[in-house]
């Protein structure tokens, strides 16, 4: 698993790629946990290459998704590969989460 | 000179005790192993004969031996016989052992001698008694001249270059210079025998007068010293064995190497080869070339003439 | 001495390099011994054979000298037959080294009455007398000692002879050519001799000693053997006929070369005496031949008992070099044996042994060293093992106990409900780990209606355990007779949702059937959407409801789902363990999969039904490790009263 974050002036640009299982779910957390208490920022998630997520890695989609939130900011999700997507779809994550196709479609929303 | 005196005294108070004297025409050497192995085996014992071996000396032939009676049997070579009957001595060959001649001339390489024609005007060393009359024949028979210079009994005068060619026996002088350090190839030789002059040398003599007597120990004799060149032929180094203890009773120099190269040489020349006639037989055409060879050495004059029965008494029976 | 040992290794390649080192040294010292020896030899050989011939011409010079003189007189005086005896017995007279003397006259040249003279003086004891070599039967002309001379006009050596009339005494007798002059010219006259007895010859010669069986020898013009150590030779041999009869063609050639006049060193190979040198010169006056035999065999003796003796030195010095050197290198390295009976200690689990005191090596002492260091941390290091093992045996055993208390938490007696016959129902549930986060639950409400809930907590392992616990209490707890399925769904969302710093969520499918219509209600949470399975029809797959599974957000509305089941009508629920099985590439079970062996089976009863689809996934999986944990359950709807009978 890989994460990358970039900073600009406005946004954050979190790229992950890989699997987040139970084995890596605390990296991934540990990766992204300064995220937690950065207001108002808006945060682009890039999830092209992440192959495979287990319900570890869900719950720390969701406590970023909640964070955000509290510190006023928006998570904004896009690429999810298909069967990524059929798990949120499927677990109704999908309508908690701020999900698009691609970056474009997310910077415009 | 001494030793003669020894010898004539002696044998004549033993040829009054019926024994027989042979004795041969030189000093002891392998050219009489035969004689020595006959006495040695006992074969004359086994002819009922009582034989001594009395050796002559170098300056004293066999034949005047025989001639004074002071022995019964001699040995000697044929063509001096010839002369000796020519001169009226009444003697007769009672055997013919050596049926070839082993004269012949050497030259040195060195001198370019290489054919018996270059011998024409050169210096032969011959010796002082007798041998002269093949190598006469030969240079009249050859239209050849040579310088004749007698030497005592050395070969000393030839290795010293003092005479272009000299006159050897093969069996004995021939060897000689080679021990002396001289090579064979650096020798030309001229064998007479290649010269239709193979003229038999050594016989058994005795006089007419006892053929009459002891005619028949005479044929005993002849069978007995065959016999005994026989056992030399077939028991050589046994045969030296005797040759050297002679020759070192007599005090001879003498040494192996020498001897057994004479007698394998003398042995050789009592075979027949291409001649018709038996072993110990005097062949007549051998007898009558011979005869030529000292008429042309010798001429005619003063000799008594006589034939090849008058010389060859075979009828010491017994001799088939 | 074992092969492998330390020490065995260093003695030999130590005693090997000593070996091949002296070796070497000594291979040089001999080769180079033996060219100075040879070197020595051959220079001894010549002066010996130089100082020998010196000797002789000492002797025979002078006498060479007599004759010459004689001559000389005599072409200039005419002497009597009288003052030529007494002239000839004083010349023997004063001449120790003269046996006897003789003037021998050409024919008619000493008086025209006389054919042949010879005057010869001669001792004879201790007189000297003298006489007239000619008679008839000495013809002096055709001797060697007088024909030679007198046909090459040189003067000449004889060859040796033994004088019989002297008591058979080897001699040798010279001859010279002498002239006198008449009319106005040089006339050869006759020649002049003495003779020389060669006793003091022979004792120069043999006197020549050279170890024990060299020897010198002296050969004539012919190569007669004049002197030599074997006495038989003498006079009887000559050196060609030797070399005949021994069958030495090299000493034929040799014999050649003497009698040539050649000085020559010769190294020779002969069968009896080995390898020998041969030095030969000439005596300058009769060209006779001296010899000297040097057998190599000897010469070398001394340096052959020098070899052995460096030998036997050499065997005694590396004995005594390889006993201290082991001695040394055994007690250098006796630590190390004792360092691999203490490692051996240790390995046995005894921390504490004492490590061999090493002061004097340092390479030794950094092995203590490093021993010691690692002896302590091994034994820390176990410390901390021992401590973690048992702590981590004390979590497992706890481990254990929450298992067993987790499934007892899970109704797990099949048939669950024998007085109900118109359910039929199997589940199974096996957690990754000790303990998981699958849950599921059946119970009656009432008399006509059954419950039941499946659910999956987010992760696996004792957090999940934990969630699971109290998600299923409160399934339990908050569903009564009055209370639809989303009613439920929703207090469980609420509940869970308050105090969820962690953020765990729960799918959840909870449904109520009743018994009596088959009418059953649902509501699904983010969980995955059972299969309908009946023998007649195709397995079909309850819609996607899209609800967020619970503990997320506590205002979420859930809503109610319903369906009417048929008799004999079976609901296939199970969890993502299944679908998402991993085999060992990475490959999931699939969706596909599962219809498939749902389709296959479902004709089946609950508990085979399960079995199989069980077996289905192991086989799939095919060993590798469990991800996460499987739950399925099967219910069959037998009817009212249970008509059906499965």
């Amino acid at each position: 698993m890989n994460i990358s974050i970039e900073k600009t002036d406005e946004e954050f640009l979190v790229v992950i790629s890989g699997r987040v299982d139970t084995t890596n779910y605390n990296e991934f957390e540990n990766s992204i946990v300064h995220l937690y208490n950065e207001k108002d920022a808006t945060i682009y998630l890039d999830c092209s290459g992440l192959d495979y997520i287990s319900s570890s890695g869900l719950r720390i989609f969701l406590t970023l998704q909640k964070k955000v939130k509290i510190q006023g900011g928006v998570l904004k999700i896009f690429a999810m590969q298909p069967q990524i997507k059929e798990i949120f779809d499927i677990s109704g994550f999908s309508s908690i989460f701020a999900i698009f196709p691609d970056y474009s479609a997310a910077k415009e929303a | 000179m001494g030793m003669m005196l020894l010898l004539l005294g002696w044998n004549n108070s033993l040829a009054q005790n019926g024994k027989l004297i042979f004795t041969p025409h030189w000093i002891p050497q392998a050219q009489f192993a035969g004689y020595y192995v006959a006495v040695d085996q006992g074969f004359y014992k086994d002819n009922g004969l009582d034989v001594d071996i009395v050796h002559s000396t170098a300056n004293i032939a066999s034949l005047d031996l025989l001639k004074n009676g002071d022995a019964d049997i001699v040995s000697s070579f044929m063509l001096d016989a010839i002369e000796q009957r020519a001169n009226g001595v009444p003697l007769v060959n009672i055997g013919q052992l050596s049926q070839h001649s082993s004269l012949m001339i050497v030259t040195k390489r060195k001198s370019g001698i290489d054919t018996y024609q270059k011998l024409h005007t050169k210096k032969l060393g011959i010796w002082s008694n007798g041998f002269e009359d093949v190598p006469l024949a030969f240079m009249q028979e050859h239209g050849i001249k040579m310088d004749l210079i007698r030497i005592l009994q050395t070969v000393n005068l030839f290795l010293m270059d003092g005479v272009d060619a000299l006159l050897v026996m093969y069996y004995n002088e021939y060897d000689q210079i080679n021990n002396c350090g001289i090579d064979e190839d650096e020798l030309n030789t001229f064998f007479f025998s290649d010269f239709n002059l193979d003229i038999p040398e050594d016989g058994i003599y005795c006089m007419e007068e006892s053929l009459k007597s002891k005619g028949s120990a005479y044929a005993g004799f002849l069978k007995a010293t065959l016999k005994g060149w026989e056992y030399a032929s077939e028991h050589r180094e046994y045969a030296l064995d005797l040759v050297i203890g002679e020759m070192n009773k007599a005090h001879l120099p003498n040494n192996r190497v020498h001897q057994r190269w004479m007698l394998e040489k003398v042995l050789a020349m009592m075979e027949p080869g291409k001649k018709k006639v038996m072993k110990g037989q005097l062949l007549k055409l051998d007898f009558e070339r011979a005869m030529e060879v000292f008429k042309m050495a010798k001429g005619t004059q003063g000799y008594q003439t006589f034939g090849y029965e008058q010389f060859y008494h075979p009828s010491a029976k017994g001799l088939k | 001495m074992n092969r492998n040992r330390l020490s065995f290794k260093i003695i030999v390649r130590v005693l090997l390099f000593c070996f091949i080192l002296g070796g070497s040294i000594f291979t040089i010292y001999y080769l180079f011994a033996r060219k100075t020896i040879e070197r020595e030899s051959r220079e001894n050989a010549i002066h010996l054979a130089e100082s020998t011939v010196y000797k002789i011409e000492e002797i025979i010079n002078p006498a060479e000298m007599i004759p010459g003189n004689l001559a000389w007189i005599i072409e200039n005086n005419t002497l009597s037959r009288d003052s030529i005896y007494a002239f000839l017995r004083q010349l023997v007279r004063n001449n120790k080294s003269v046996f006897a003397a003789a003037i021998a006259f050409e024919p008619y040249l000493f008086s025209q009455e006389r054919y042949a003279f010879a005057p010869y003086a001669y001792r004879s004891g201790d007189e000297i007398l003298n006489r007239d070599l000619w008679s008839p039967a000495y013809n002096y002309f055709i001797m060697d000692w007088y024909q030679i001379p007198a046909l090459l006009r040189k003067p000449y050596w004889s060859e040796p002879y033994f004088d019989e009339g002297g008591g058979g005494v080897l001699m040798t007798t010279y001859s010279v050519p002498f002239y006198t002059n008449t009319n106005n010219s040089r006339v050869f006259t006759g020649i002049i001799t003495i003779d020389i007895s060669l006793e003091w010859l022979t004792e120069i010669v043999n006197s020549v000693k050279i170890f024990e069986t060299g020897y010198a020898f002296l050969i004539s013009g012919n190569g007669v053997y004049v002197t030599h150590p074997n006495a038989s030779h003498i006079m009887n041999q000559t050196i060609f006929t030797y070399a005949r009869e021994v069958n030495e063609p090299v000493i034929r050639e040799i014999g050649r070369d003497m009698i040539g006049g050649e000085s020559k060193l010769s190294n020779v190979n002969l069968k009896e005496m080995g390898n020998v040198w041969i030095y030969h010169t000439k005596i300058p006056s009769s060209k006779w031949s001296l010899g000297v035999v040097y057998p190599h065999r000897e010469m070398y003796a001394g340096l052959r008992s020098l070899n052995i003796m460096i030998f036997l030195l050499s065997v005694m010095a590396l004995t005594l070099l390889t006993i201290v050197t082991i001695r040394i290198i055994n007690r250098q390295i006796r630590p190390l044996s004792r360092f691999a009976k203490a490692a051996r200690n240790i390995a046995g689990g005894n921390f504490d042994i004492e490590l061999p005191v090493v002061e004097e090596n340092h390479e030794m002492k950094e092995l203590h060293d490093s021993f010691r260091y690692m002896q302590e941390e091994l034994a820390n290091y176990i410390a901390d093992l021992k401590e973690t093992t048992s702590a981590k045996e004390k979590i497992e055993s706890e481990l254990r106990i929450a298992r067993g208390i987790q499934i007892d938490m899970i109704p797990h007696i099949f048939p669950p409900f024998p007085n109900l016959p118109e359910i039929g129902l199997y589940a199974s549930l096996e957690s990754a780990t000790e303990v998981g986060g699958d849950l599921y639950d059946f119970f009656p409400i009432g008399d006509d209606h059954f419950c039941f809930a499946i659910g999956d907590v987010s992760g696996k392992g004792v957090p999940a355990s934990l969630f699971m616990a109290v998600t299923i209490t409160l399934i339990r707890s908050m569903s009564d007779k009055n209370r639809s399925c989303s009613e439920i769904v929703q207090s469980v969302n609420k509940t869970l949702t308050i105090n969820n710093e962690s953020n765990m969520f729960v799918t959840l499918f909870v449904g109520i059937l009743n018994l009596q219509t088959g009418e059953l209600q649902y509501c699904n949470a983010g969980h995955n959407p059972p299969v309908l399975l009946n023998c007649d029809r195709e397995p079909l797959m309850f819609r996607n409801t899209k609800a967020i599974p619970v503990g997320i957000f506590g205002e979420i509305d859930y809503c109610n789902e319903t369906m009417i089941l048929d008799p004999s009508d079976q609901i296939f629920l199970y969890t993502d363990g299944i679908t998402e099985a991993e085999d060992a590439d990475k490959n999931l079970f699939g969706e596909a999969a599962l219809m498939k062996a749902l389709t296959e089976n479902r004709d089946k009863s609950p508990k085979e039904l399960t079995d199989r689809v069980k077996q289905s996934v192991k086989e799939f999986v095919n060993g590798h490790m469990q991800s996460d944990d499987i739950t399925m359950m099967c219910i069959t709807y037998r009817g009212k009263n249970g008509n059906k009978i499965k």
